[in-house]
């Protein structure tokens, strides 16, 4: 564990490194505290999957100024991102 | 062609802009100056202390370049619907990155990482693998670099310019600034690209709205150029054969996006989470700007506009050219200059930064200092720029766009080690090797089997390989019409050949846990005792000891920047 202090291969410094019960504490690489696991991430879901749909935009009609559902739905979907990331970052900043 | 003679106003117009842009390039290198810029993370992190504002700017800067600009509406113009990808690319990769980015931050500002390759070579003990990870992402940065010069051409070929020397001069340019300012050059830079991008979508929109029939029009006219051709696999619609393709194209582009290393730079100048966060909410907003570009394919084939000399980048320019003032051009045009010149600043920065980080100073200079470090990255930024320059010169564009094709298959083959490396450590370090070698076989293998398709007719062969990155689902003997983005055969076969290979290579090394990094660190953020080091890089530094956590505190003297910033 010694060498472990020494061997500072990427120059963190020293108060950048583990606690002493932490250097001493066995971990498996999951988060320690339950991080992206509130409820609210599930919702980030929806603006990933429904772009990834085409059968739910594939059409023409209807239009707005013109321009096919198509053309306008996707553009729609970045003000559906903008919303739901907000939402839940919103919901999640004071963990 | 067009001549010089009928474009001055444009000309001087972006010669105006390149000059206001070229000054504040230089004078960023004041902007919240410290004492020395002779860090690596001063240099090519601006610190990593950037705010609300300038984390926006920098990341649009970076992720909506001028080969987007020029290349995307280009797409919509020869393919309709199928070249509209973008939009859902733009729009998914957000919410990914919502998550997946403040881990990211979090693990990297704790133990000072600057490039993704430091992390993976952490977080699995194998400095082999960093390296490779870093090479990876220079292979796949270089052309991503040529593809902005490539944007700027077309601009010059509009303007009547020969491709050659204002090139070369508008690089030597950006790499000096980039050279004294490191990445404060972009970030301010980015600002006059933004105002500039808004200004001429802006104004492109007006102007097809209020055409003769506004958009209607446009979208009839298209219908029937589409229609006439003997392609199948353009329209204004997708059909079912294309959705395959279309969906996977999405997809990889996002996951290729978050890994390529100039995007993660910009992240980790962010000076907390939350800084983060907010923008990856605003971001998707951007996207509507490069919509609307997007349909100005549609609105170029309603002008009846001709490429210049067959090159199908001219066609944005040319549009812009012949539908605005020429003043108004002069802008449209200076927006793409500007808009190459700080993603690529971004990329060269990247790169150098990998190289000093993980092969400099992994494998040549263990011991060299932060100044020595900085000189090494601000060398390899120029390097990076010239070989790009280069490229571009003598061996021509189609080149840069092959290889670019391959940079994308490249650069997702890092996912399992950066990406899934900051949810788990499970996987073995020689098996994300293999995986990346067996992702990147069949990745180039696929795309040399894939032949472009061109001609009058569209449908002929023009050349045999690297033609697309769409893989026909025929040649695994399917009866069908479908394509799937190669990236995502290339991944999966990376994913499978990693999970195989784990559990024996774990059965086989009985050596004990190399994570260098603690769980805790993944969720850490500014004000967290483990980063308080980066807060007292900006503010000045304080001089008080935590008795909570002493091994945490300051050092006075080797890392307290004690006199080494000024107090603002």
């Amino acid at each position: 564990m010694e060498s472990d202090m020494a061997d500072d291969f990427y120059g963190r410094p020293p108060y950048a490194r583990s606690t002493r019960s932490d250097r001493y504490a066995r971990h498996d690489g999951r988060p320690g505290r339950a991080d992206g696991s509130s409820p609210w991430h599930w919702l980030l879901w929806v603006p990933i999957v429904i772009p990834l749909m085409p059968v739910l935009y594939d059409r023409m009609e209807p239009r707005v100024l013109g321009i096919p559902f198509y053309y306008w739905s996707q553009l729609a979907f970045a003000g559906l991102a903008s919303l739901v990331i907000t939402v839940v970052h919103v919901a999640t900043k004071d963990r | 062609m067009p001549s010089f003679a009928d474009n001055q106003v444009q000309f001087w117009i972006f010669a105006f802009v390149f000059g206001v842009v070229t000054i504040m390039g230089f004078a960023a290198g004041r902007w919240r100056r410290p004492a020395s810029i002779h860090t690596l993370e001063e240099w090519g992190l601006g610190g990593r202390a950037f705010g609300n504002w300038v984390t926006f700017f920098l990341l649009s800067g970076d992720v909506y370049t001028a080969y987007t600009f020029v290349a995307v509406p280009t797409l919509v113009y020869g393919l309709g619907a199928a070249g509209f990808f973008p939009a859902p690319f733009l729009v998914i990769v957000y919410p990914m990155l919502f998550v997946v980015l403040s881990r990211f931050w979090s693990v990297c500002h704790v133990h000072g990482f600057v490039t993704p390759a430091e992390f993976v070579r952490a977080r699995f003990g194998s400095r082999g693998l960093g390296a490779l990870v870093a090479v990876l992402g220079i292979t796949a940065t270089m052309p991503y670099i040529a593809l902005q010069l490539i944007g700027i051409e077309a601009v010059f070929t509009v303007m009547g310019l020969p491709g050659g020397w204002p090139l070369t001069a508008a690089f030597v340019v950006l790499a000096l600034y980039t050279f004294n300012s490191g990445l404060r050059a972009p970030a301010l830079i980015s600002i006059v690209k933004d105002a500039l991008v808004i200004w001429t979508v802006l104004a492109a929109f007006i102007i097809v709205s209020s055409n003769a029939g506004g958009w209607d029009a446009v979208f009839r006219v298209a219908e029937a150029r589409f229609a006439s051709t003997a392609r199948t696999d353009d329209g204004l619609l997708l059909d079912g054969h294309d959705q395959l393709s279309y969906v996977t194209l999405a997809l990889g582009s996002a996951v290729a996006l978050f890994l390529y290393p100039h995007t993660l730079t910009g992240v980790l100048a962010a000076r907390n989470r939350g800084v983060l966060r907010r923008n990856l909410a605003a971001l998707p907003l951007y996207t509507l700007t490069l919509g609307v570009l997007m349909l100005l394919g549609f609105a170029a084939i309603f002008s009846g506009i001709q490429p210049v000399g067959g090159d199908r980048n001219t066609v944005v320019p040319l549009w812009f050219n012949a539908s605005f003032p020429e003043w108004c051009a002069g802008l449209a045009f200076a927006a793409i200059g500007v808009g190459a010149m700080v993603p690529a600043a971004i990329m060269s920065i990247a790169a150098a930064n990998l190289f000093t980080r993980n092969i400099y100073r992994e494998y040549l200079r263990p011991d060299a200092s932060e100044a020595e470090e900085t000189t090494v990255s601000k060398v390899a930024s120029l390097t990076v720029k010239f070989g790009a320059v280069l490229v571009i010169l003598l061996l021509n564009t189609q080149f840069a766009v092959d290889l670019q094709l391959i940079g994308g298959v490249v650069i997702m083959q890092t996912l399992p080690a950066v990406a899934i490396g900051l949810y788990t450590n499970w996987m073995h370090r020689w098996a994300l090797a293999a995986g990346i070698g067996a992702g990147l076989a069949a990745g180039i293998a696929m795309l040399y089997q894939i032949p472009q398709l061109g001609g009058p007719d569209g449908v002929t062969v023009v050349r045999e390989h690297f033609g697309g990155s769409a893989w026909p689902l025929s040649n695994l003997g399917l009866d069908t019409r479908s394509s799937i983005y190669v990236g995502i055969v290339a991944l999966a076969v990376n994913l499978l050949v990693t999970a195989l290979l784990t559990p024996i290579l774990r059965g086989l090394d009985r050596r004990g846990d190399a994570d260098r990094t603690r769980p805790r660190d993944y969720i850490a953020d500014e004000g967290d005792p483990t980063i308080r080091r980066m807060s007292e890089l900006v503010d000045g530094g304080t001089d008080t000891e935590d008795p909570e956590h002493p091994l945490l505190s300051p050092r006075p003297g080797r890392f307290t920047p004690a006199g080494t910033y000024r107090p603002r």
